[in-house]
């Protein structure tokens, strides 16, 4: 767990389960959002949660950029070292 | 002040909006004298038909929306004047069509006739949901037609290009009349319109997109300049609750599903 990019990963996973019963057992940095078949109102619970748990708040229209796990964990560690 | 008197307020401000600046005519208002300048493009024919379908099933959004509403003065009366501004759409459409040959008449009967085999039904069960429905649809609508506006713009079609910035405008004027109303039942009941909010975006689909024939075929035109899941964020959903001064922050989580083992007699 010292790579921060898989931590992410896995609290999203572990979000997904908890917000809708989500298994994303084959995501990696590169899959889409798009490809998660997950509802707009969905992921935003879901980095509700990454959020509280990390105790960060992301910004609304940097989300609405994002388009794959990559992004995400950069809007993460972006926030997270400003 | 009651709830059904702030409606009926909010509704004759839309209405003398509506009757004083917003109103336009099928017949004097479509530069209807570029159709000689038109390209002719079959998929921005294809685009403005399937749009014209989505807008023919009229009769069903009128009748299955009053009978929700009819108990309430200024969202029933709303809804007869939406039907009368809707219906200019799908005639606008229509006749851009038969006007620059693009299609025949019985080409577009056969259409109608197609589309009618099917009927739109309701797709929440309240009023006040259907309110945040129409708040979000119609949002989303004027950003669709905005951007097929650009579209028929950059190919040249200044016809189709009106037509659709007419539309819009309406659409626009519709979403906000929805989002009114929407701060009016959150200020009676927060709880309740917050949970809404969630289920409704949740659960949320464009109109009659399974109904209009071969869509999934005409969806790859329509879908060109149409939205992601972020652009619904950016221009439809972040927009809409913070013009009902919230964030996403105050929303109630969806319920959860119950995973497989919690079921009540454990069966997956």
């Amino acid at each position: 767990m010292s790579d921060p990019d898989f931590d992410i990963l896995a609290l999203y996973r572990e979000a997904a389960l908890e917000v809708g019963n989500h298994v994303l057992e084959d995501l990696t940095l590169d899959t889409k959002l798009a490809d998660l078949t997950i509802s707009s109102v969905e992921v935003l619970e879901i980095v509700g949660y990454i959020e509280q748990r990390l105790n960060i708040r992301l910004n609304d229209e940097d989300l609405s950029r994002m388009t794959c796990m990559r992004d995400l964990v950069r809007l993460i560690e972006t926030v997270r070292t400003s | 002040m009651s709830f059904a008197e702030a409606v009926y307020r909010e509704y004759m401000t839309f209405f003398e909006h509506a009757e004083r600046k917003r109103r336009w005519s099928v017949f004097d208002d479509v530069p209807w004298d570029l159709i000689d300048r038109c390209p002719r493009d079959p998929e921005l024919a294809l685009i403005a038909e399937t749009f014209c379908g989505v807008e023919l099933y009229l009769p069903d959004y009128v009748s299955e929306g009053i009978q929700l509403v009819r108990a309430n003065f200024g969202q029933a009366w709303f809804m007869a004047n939406w039907g009368y501004e809707e219906s200019k759409h799908g005639l606008a459409l229509r006749e851009y069509l038969l006007r620059t040959g693009q299609r025949t008449l019985p080409q577009l009967l056969e259409y109608e006739r197609q589309l009618y085999e099917h009927r739109w039904t309701l797709p929440f069960a309240t009023p006040q949901q259907i309110t945040i429905y129409g708040a979000i649809q119609e949002l989303t609508t004027f950003h669709i037609y905005k951007k097929h506006e650009a579209l028929a713009t950059q190919r040249g079609d200044a016809l189709l290009a009106a037509i659709y910035a007419l539309i819009a405008r309406d659409e626009m004027a519709h979403s906000r009349f929805y989002e009114k109303v929407t701060t009016l039942l959150l200020d009676e009941n927060p709880d309740s319109v917050k949970a809404d909010l969630v289920y409704v975006s949740h659960h949320f689909r464009m109109p009659a997109s399974d109904l209009v024939p071969g869509y999934a075929q005409r969806s790859e035109a329509v879908r060109q300049a149409d939205g992601d899941r972020g652009t619904y964020l950016r221009e439809v959903w972040f927009p809409f609750l913070k013009r009902l001064g919230l964030t996403r922050h105050d929303l109630p989580r969806l319920p959860r599903p119950a995973r497989p083992a919690e079921t009540p007699d454990g069966a997956r």
